[in-house]
């Protein structure tokens, strides 16, 4: 799935949790940052991430 | 030169000489508040009272020789979400109206304890975030001062206060130090605690400082850096000498991110490339550099990573207090609370990725240099554009912005550098060599 698809789908997604746990009124007053959210989703599930690379919680330990 | 356009570092040498009182210094930057605060409005609140209680004790300690560190009688601000024992500390924001701390943020504490008095609490927009402080630019009241240090950078740039305390989670403390006209440091992450600071991440919440000169900010950091078992990502990393290092200037080798440059308006391009050019005639080596590949997720991942961060640390308020939420902070909660857990990871993942991509560059270089921003402080109230802060905030590298000129509005325009993990001893003394090369920044003409 190409990144526009996988936007349109995590917006999907997102309306749909935003309206189940925040209701209707809200779902559609998030709807410009549901647009943001998606986009940062789709980003981040194309960017090819190296397999075996950690999270980083914090900074690294001191030189 | 008037008391209030003292730096800290030059307002300590002249109390220590005993060339100026504490009291008279308080006074007179009450009085410069009284002045062009009505116009500017930085301050969330002015401790008058408490302020010259502590000027006038510490003007009775110099009196019996007695100094209690290197900023013994100078004032000092701090932006609206750091604890201060005993004066209301609201953060913009209806939810925590009259909230009065009974500690110090350890950020406040420490500075108070090299002698220097807490004047007051500087606007901030609500919770860090984007709903905007009523602050405006010295440089052009139509303008931001940026956020969400808003009041931090209006007060030391109209010259309210020398130094000021700020924090920094996506771009909030380098950034509207630049559209101010001021050096700002962004320390690497966990340099400074962060303990009795509201948060907004508990990856990203950096403590950061503002002044009017390199070594102002050096004395500042030199005093609030170190570990604080209060703060469980606070470093044991040795404190340098920040203050000794900006003596050691030398011409850097600059590792210049053309990136930066493509994003930025022809005004921006103009006056950073001017100065670049002044810097490489007086001695220092700059190349074009391209960013890793993991640039491109990282303003995705920034994001990804502090809104579920926001919706947890709101969590409990929220759900008592959710219309008192301005509509920013308030969507800001909300998709965090929405953002599943797999692309929490997976941004976290792409932090360690791009810090690990990133360190070929810095060991190649001194520093790293880019404009401070796409485009001087736009009017209005929106913060300003924070792409060029992000990497350095996600990744937790330090950063420091310098002012290299004025765009052609008129308004201050800095560019900013980068440097390794925990080494702001040569990032300070890069900035101060650029500094020596560039001049100050000038002084704004709206107030």
């Amino acid at each position: 799935m190409g990144r526009d698809e996988l936007r349109a789908k995590y917006a999907t997604e997102l309306r749909a949790a935003a309206e189940r746990r925040l209701g209707a009124a809200r779902a559609k007053a998030l709807e410009p940052n549901i647009e943001d959210a998606a986009r940062w989703m789709a980003e981040v599930a194309t960017f090819p991430v190296d397999l075996d690379e950690p999270p980083a919680f914090y900074a690294e330990p001191a030189p | 030169m008037s008391p209030h356009e003292l730096g800290a570092a030059d307002a300590a040498r002249a109390l220590r000489r005993k060339e100026l009182s504490p009291v008279d210094l308080v006074d007179a930057l009450i009085e410069r508040i009284d002045k062009v605060d009505a116009r500017v409005q930085a301050w969330a609140l002015v401790d008058r009272d408490g302020a010259h209680a502590a000027a006038q004790r510490a003007a009775e300690e110099i009196a019996r020789g007695v100094l209690r560190g290197p900023l013994h009688g100078v004032p000092f601000g701090a932006k609206d979400i750091f604890y201060s024992a005993g004066l209301r500390t609201e953060a913009g924001s209806k939810v925590m109206a009259d909230f009065v701390p009974t500690y110090d943020a350890r950020s406040v504490a420490r500075i108070k304890d090299a002698g220097a008095i807490l004047l007051g609490k500087l606007h901030t927009t609500e919770f860090a975030t984007t709903d905007p402080a009523p602050t405006r630019n010295p440089w052009n009241l139509a303008c931001t001062p940026g956020g969400s240090s808003s009041g931090s950078a209006a007060a030391v740039a109209a010259c309210m206060i020398p130094l000021a305390l700020g924090s920094q989670t996506i771009g909030s403390n380098v950034r509207p130090a630049s559209y101010c006209g001021l050096v700002g440091l962004k320390p690497t992450f966990g340099r400074i605690s962060t303990h009795g600071v509201m948060a907004l991440s508990y990856t990203q919440d950096h403590v950061g400082l503002m002044a009017r000169s390199v070594e102002d900010v050096a004395l500042g950091l030199q005093i609030a850096a170190g570990h604080d078992p209060g703060d469980p990502s606070s470093s044991r990393a040795p404190v340098t000498d920040y203050v000794a290092a900006i003596t050691r200037r030398s011409a850097p080798r600059i590792g210049l991110l053309r990136e930066f440059f493509a994003r930025a308006t022809a005004d921006v391009v103009r006056v950073t490339s001017d100065a670049v050019e002044r810097l490489a005639r007086a001695g220092a080596v700059v190349d074009e550099v391209k960013m890793p590949a993991s640039f491109r997720a990282v303003h995705a991942a920034a994001y990804l990573i502090t809104r579920p961060d926001t919706a947890s640390i709101h969590a409990e308020r929220y759900a008592q207090k959710a219309d008192l939420y301005r509509p920013g902070i308030r969507a800001s909660i909300e998709l965090g609370m929405l953002i599943p857990g797999d692309f929490y990871v997976r941004a976290l993942r792409i932090r360690s990725q791009f810090r690990r991509e990133m360190l070929p560059l810095l060991e190649r270089y001194d520093v790293l240099l880019t404009p401070m921003t796409p485009a001087p402080a736009p009017e209005g109230t929106a913060t300003g554009d924070p792409q060029f802060q992000v990497p350095w905030s996600l990744s937790g590298l330090p950063s420091i912005t310098v002012p290299c000129g004025l765009a052609a509005s008129g308004l201050p325009l800095g560019f900013q550098l980068v440097i390794g993990m925990f080494t702001e001893a040569r990032l300070l003394g890069a900035a101060a060599w650029c500094e020596d090369v560039l001049g100050r920044g000038g002084a704004p003409t709206g107030v």
